[in-house]
């Protein structure tokens, strides 16, 4: 076992790694290549930035509608994208593989907050992947890859938590260990794969309707309406 | 198979070699290469570039064919030889930049001068050579374009450049056959032989020519045109004189050294070499001797694949495993040292393509002549949106995932562990450096380190293996943490057990798991408890633990200095006082030993 | 001229010459370790004892009396001193490593492990006036340092004293046409190259370095005129062709 630890956490490790830093580069400059040929298409290059900014930052933090539909899905939402934020990047043993293994040097966090992060965004977790299965809305959105991507996020938190606290860990600290850094691992390939390249698009996602359909305010309703056969707002 | 796949695959070999040179650059040659001091030149040099050139002779040849002998019928073969020339000598060029170990000062040869080393003349006709193919392929590349004046001046001097690019050719073609000269006693005998210059450029003429009929074949396939049959067979014809001549010179050779005897002795190098004259000289001679075979593309294609191997094989005979039989030497080329040889033929592979695509390389191809489309809307349209911009997609998956793979199959220490190489101990080490000063934990701070009491204590010869551990890469010495890890399992002097019971007492722990409470008074920080975690012995026994003297300064105080000195006087003095001798005596902290 | 004569039956192989070469060149952070560990010659070691049948053979570049070394380098980083010593002008070097492929000794060394990597090999200390380091730190004197011609005569003379110590040759005096580092012993060295006719590898190679240029020469002027005789009988050929086309009438072209 300390064979296949040794191999996942080394070259395995680096394969997957250099696959989601190249893949997610790969998207940004796939969609800013896009986003370029079009603007330079059209006659109409002004690009509404504020506008978009505003978007952006309030799809990030969604304050203002928080209590609008579902806030309690929000607010875990938030708690969960946090932690899986915050504390891969600045483990205290995470920012000592940063400094061997890429000469980067990052604050550490301390081991009590990082253990409260860490089950802020397990519970959120569990919560969020219990939304998806108990809300109707949120079902007939799913598919079967956004169930296995959830609990895909959820097994290196939750073996990472186990390893740190190997006093109550159902399994040895070399097990854990090998779960967590193959589910790591597997979540680096899905990274660039699958839904999870939000964590590089997502500045893309108001930008590039902006700059491809150029949408007024109100458009969706009006393409509801238009639907439904109102001539009048389609004409609108 | 399809162009695009064909396109994908060198792609993919060109991204291997990339990731390989980058790593070259960054790490040096000894990191990325099977090279050693008795194997100095491998496949970067022998395959890339002296073989490299061999099969990028029909460039010179076709240009003698049309120029000097004023052959017609050969003359549609003569663009695709000279491209040929230009990108192998290219690629071989490129090749070398890799190889020389400061490829920043490839320009040297310029200025500083040896006239008497071959190597000298290689560099300077390759140079020259290369510059003149260059001048011989731009017409191409500029028919139709405006600039009208260049072309007709490139035209107006085309016949002279001819001329002086098939002299270069002769000089080095000869000169890198004497390269291999300066070997009389390291070279095999059935490979070093005055006649290497003739040999040599006999060998690469022949195969030369067979590459550009399997070129034109090639091309031809892939663009569905049909093949100049009479032109292919002609050239073929030529070639497959000049091979013979080749192997009746090498035989005339075995015989003039009185060598022949060597080629049936079944030594692996004399089958090495029974192969290499089997497909560069009697396989391809076979074949085209037959003319209705001539004829036949797929025959013309077996000679030309069985030459142009056998001229590679030639070159790395002569160039490696010629080498090798001292039998202490010996050559494993690493991966990235293949992928590099291989990437740089397929990038240019990937530029002939280009280039016939593009440019009125084949004047049989009907196909090349119609100019591409160009929609008039897409500004990011450069010449090369071909082979790269159309394909963005799918080609930047591919580099995804092709650049990881190189990294961790190429970058040394990251791929298979390697196998440390076994410590050998030193000549008297134990009587010349009983007491060593060593930093054993890379703290900065050196320690008296006791290897012959540690050799003796742990089981003399067998006990190298578990310090100079043969099972860790990378590391010579364990640190000595390694072992003395947790204090109260192999140190008697610390008694583990006795300082939870007094810590806890001290501390006023109570209850059944009071025992359990005190680790952290010691062991500071969520990590493993052992000797390394923990606080000093001095942190708590400051006054039992006060130095005789202050030690040396780059010493630091390690077990012998510091509990010596901070110990044993007191035992004595106490010992004294109160006249219990055993209490100074060393068994009282060593009970074991 | 100046050389080395070692004597391999006098060597001990306490390897004090190789700690005395490290250390005064500096190619390692504890000299020591040179003397405790075996090794062969490397970046590290420009010289070292080798143990051939029990034996003890010190091994270094022996400074060819016609270096190959020197005549294969194409920039010239290498040249033979007129004192005997082989020496090496990193400035100019761009790490071809012909002359490590071209050396009948095997004898010169890379540093592979660098990314701006240079030649190693030894120098024979030519810029210390009191002679090579590795002399002066032989306890035994199995190594002696001098004037070539000198040193031959020692050689000889110690053959003729104690002719069954010794086989009755001096290694080095003509193998690949004379070496500054001799040999005395009393076993056969392997690493002595066997050129033909005991031949310098310059004087097998230069003769036909120095043709090239005349070579090259010859064959642009054969080419030039084969061209010109052929374009000008391809030429008169089609001249007639035409005249007989014009004659006939119907000329057709073949």
């Amino acid at each position: 076992m300390s064979e296949l630890l040794a191999f996942a956490r080394g070259p395995f490790f680096v394969l997957t790694f250099t696959f989601m830093i190249l893949g997610l580069l790969r998207h940004i400059g796939l969609r800013t290549y896009r986003l370029y040929q079009v603007l330079h298409r059209t006659p109409k290059r002004d690009v509404p930035w504020g506008k978009i900014v505003r978007n952006t930052a309030g799809w990030l933090l969604p304050i203002r509608h928080i209590f609008t539909s579902a806030p309690t899905m929000k607010i875990a939402s938030i708690a969960f994208h946090v932690g899986i934020v915050i504390v891969p990047v600045f483990l205290a043993d995470h920012v000592f593989l940063w400094s061997r293994g890429l000469g980067i040097s990052l604050p550490g966090l301390s081991d009590r907050a990082a253990d409260v992060l860490t089950l802020m965004a397990i519970a959120a977790g569990f919560y969020l992947f219990g939304f998806r299965i108990l809300n109707r809305t949120a079902r007939n959105l799913s598919g079967r890859i956004d169930y296995f991507v959830t609990a895909a996020v959820l097994v290196p938190l939750v073996s990472g938590y186990l390893a740190s606290h190997p006093e109550s860990a159902p399994l040895t600290y070399e097990a854990l260990m090998l779960i967590h850094v193959l589910s790591a691992n597997l979540l680096f390939v899905l990274m660039p794969t699958t839904k999870l390249a939000h964590v590089v698009l997502f500045p893309f996602d108001r930008l590039s309707p902006e700059i491809f359909w150029r949408l007024v305010p109100g458009a969706g309703d009006r393409v509801a309406e238009a639907l439904r056969g109102n001539r009048q707002g389609a004409e609108a | 198979m399809k162009a695009s796949r064909v396109r994908d695959l060198l792609f993919v070999l060109v991204l291997f070699g990339v990731v390989a040179a980058a790593i070259r650059l960054a790490e040096g040659l000894g990191a990325t290469t099977g090279l050693t001091d008795e194997i100095p030149w491998g496949l970067w040099k022998v395959v890339n570039m002296v073989a490299g050139v061999a099969i990028a002779t029909g460039g010179f040849v076709m240009a003698f064919a049309v120029h000097v002998l004023h052959i017609e019928s050969l003359k549609p073969l003569l663009r695709p030889a000279l491209l040929t020339a230009f990108l192998g000598y290219g690629s071989s060029c490129a090749a070398l930049l890799f190889d020389i170990g400061l490829p920043h000062r490839f320009w040297h040869p310029i200025f500083y001068w040896n006239e008497h080393s071959f190597l000298f003349e290689v560099f300077w006709c390759v140079l020259l050579y290369f510059t003149v193919t260059a001048l011989e392929v731009s017409p191409i590349a500029l028919e139709g374009s405006k600039f009208k004046r260049v072309l007709g001046f490139l035209r107006k001097i085309g016949g002279p450049v001819m001329i002086v690019g098939i002299t270069l050719s002769t000089l080095h073609h000869t000169s890198l056959g004497s390269l291999f000269l300066v070997s009389p006693t390291r070279l095999h005998p059935l490979w070093y032989t005055p006649w290497l210059p003739a040999l040599f450029i006999l060998s690469a003429v022949g195969a030369g020519m067979l590459m550009v009929v399997l070129l034109t074949l090639a091309a031809a396939r892939v663009r569905r045109q049909p093949a100049p049959i009479a032109a292919l067979s002609k050239a073929a014809g030529a070639a497959a004189i000049v091979l013979g001549l080749h192997l009746a010179l090498r035989i005339a050779d075995f015989a003039n050294r009185g060598a022949a005897g060597m080629i049936f002795s079944g030594q692996w190098e004399a089958n090495v070499l029974i192969l290499e004259l089997l497909a560069l000289g009697v396989a391809p001679l076979a074949i085209l001797a037959v003319p209705r075979l001539r004829r036949s593309t797929k025959a013309l294609a077996a000679a030309g694949i069985c030459a142009v191997a056998g001229v590679i094989l030639y070159r790395v005979d002569v160039g490696i495993l010629g080498y090798l039989r001292s039998g202490a030497a010996t050559y494993r080329p690493s991966l990235a040292e293949i992928a590099l040889t291989l990437g740089i033929p397929a990038a240019a592979a990937l530029a002939f393509l280009w280039f016939v695509t593009r440019f009125k390389v084949f004047t049989f191809d009907r196909r090349a002549a119609a100019p591409r489309s160009v929609t008039s809307f897409e500004p990011m349209t450069r010449v090369w949106s071909d082979v790269f911009l159309d394909n963005t997609d799918r080609l930047s998956l591919i580099a995804v995932v092709v650049i990881p793979l190189a990294l961790v199959l190429f970058v040394p220490g990251l791929g298979a562990a390697e196998t440390p190489a076994a410590v050998q101990a030193p000549r008297g080490m134990d009587e010349a450096r009983a007491v060593l000063l060593i930093d054993g934990d890379r703290d900065g701070r050196g320690v008296l380190f006791p290897h012959a009491d540690h050799k003796e204590r742990l089981g003399g010869e067998q006990s190298c293996a578990p310090c100079h551990h043969l099972d860790r890469p990378g590391d010579r010495y364990s640190s000595c943490h390694h072992c003395h890890a947790a204090m109260d399992g192999s140190r008697p002097i610390f008694d583990h057990r006795a300082h939870v019971a007094s810590v806890a007492k001290r501390e006023g722990f109570t209850g059944s798991l009071a025992g359990n409470r005190t680790c952290s008074v010691c062991h500071l920080g969520d990590s493993p408890k052992n000797g390394e975690d923990a606080k000093d012995c001095v942190s708590c026994h400051r006054e039992d633990m006060r130095m005789e003297k202050e030690p040396p300064s780059r010493l630091a105080t390690g077990y012998v200095h510091a509990l010596h000195a901070s110990c044993a006087g007191c035992h004595d003095a106490k010992a004294a006082e109160s006249g219990r001798p055993h209490l100074g005596d060393c068994a009282t902290c060593h009970p074991e030993e | 001229m100046k050389a080395i004569l070692h004597d391999v039956t006098r060597c001990t192989g306490c390897m004090r010459c190789v700690e005395a070469c490290v250390a005064d060149n500096k190619l390692m952070v504890d000299p020591r370790e040179a003397r405790f560990t075996r090794g062969p010659l490397s970046g590290e070691r420009y010289t070292t004892i080798e143990e051939i049948n029990g034996r003890f053979v010190r091994r270094q570049c022996v400074h060819c009396l016609e270096p190959s070394c020197v005549s294969a380098c194409l920039v010239g980083a290498l040249t033979k001193t007129p004192e005997g010593p082989v020496v090496y002008d990193a400035s100019k070097c761009i790490g071809c490593r012909y002359c490590m492929l071209s050396c009948p000794y095997t004898a010169i060394r890379y540093q592979w492990k660098s990314a701006l990597p240079f030649i190693r090999k030894c120098d024979l200390c030519y810029d210390r006036p009191e002679g090579p380091v590795c002399v002066g730190a032989c306890p035994h004197q199995a190594t002696l340092f001098g004037e070539r011609e000198e040193l031959l005569a020692v050689a000889r003379e110690r053959i003729r004293k104690e002719p069954d110590r010794y086989i009755d040759h001096v290694f080095g005096e003509r193998e690949a046409g004379g070496a500054s580092v001799l040999y005395l012993s009393d076993i056969p060295l392997p690493f002595m190259p066997e050129t033909p006719r005991e031949a310098s590898i310059p004087e097998l190679t230069l003769p036909l370095a120095k043709a090239t240029p005349f070579m090259g020469l010859g064959v642009a002027s054969i080419l030039v005129g084969t061209s010109f005789v052929i374009a000008r009988r391809n030429r008169l050929a089609e001249e007639r062709a035409r005249n007989a086309g014009n004659e006939g009438g119907n000329g057709s072209e073949s």
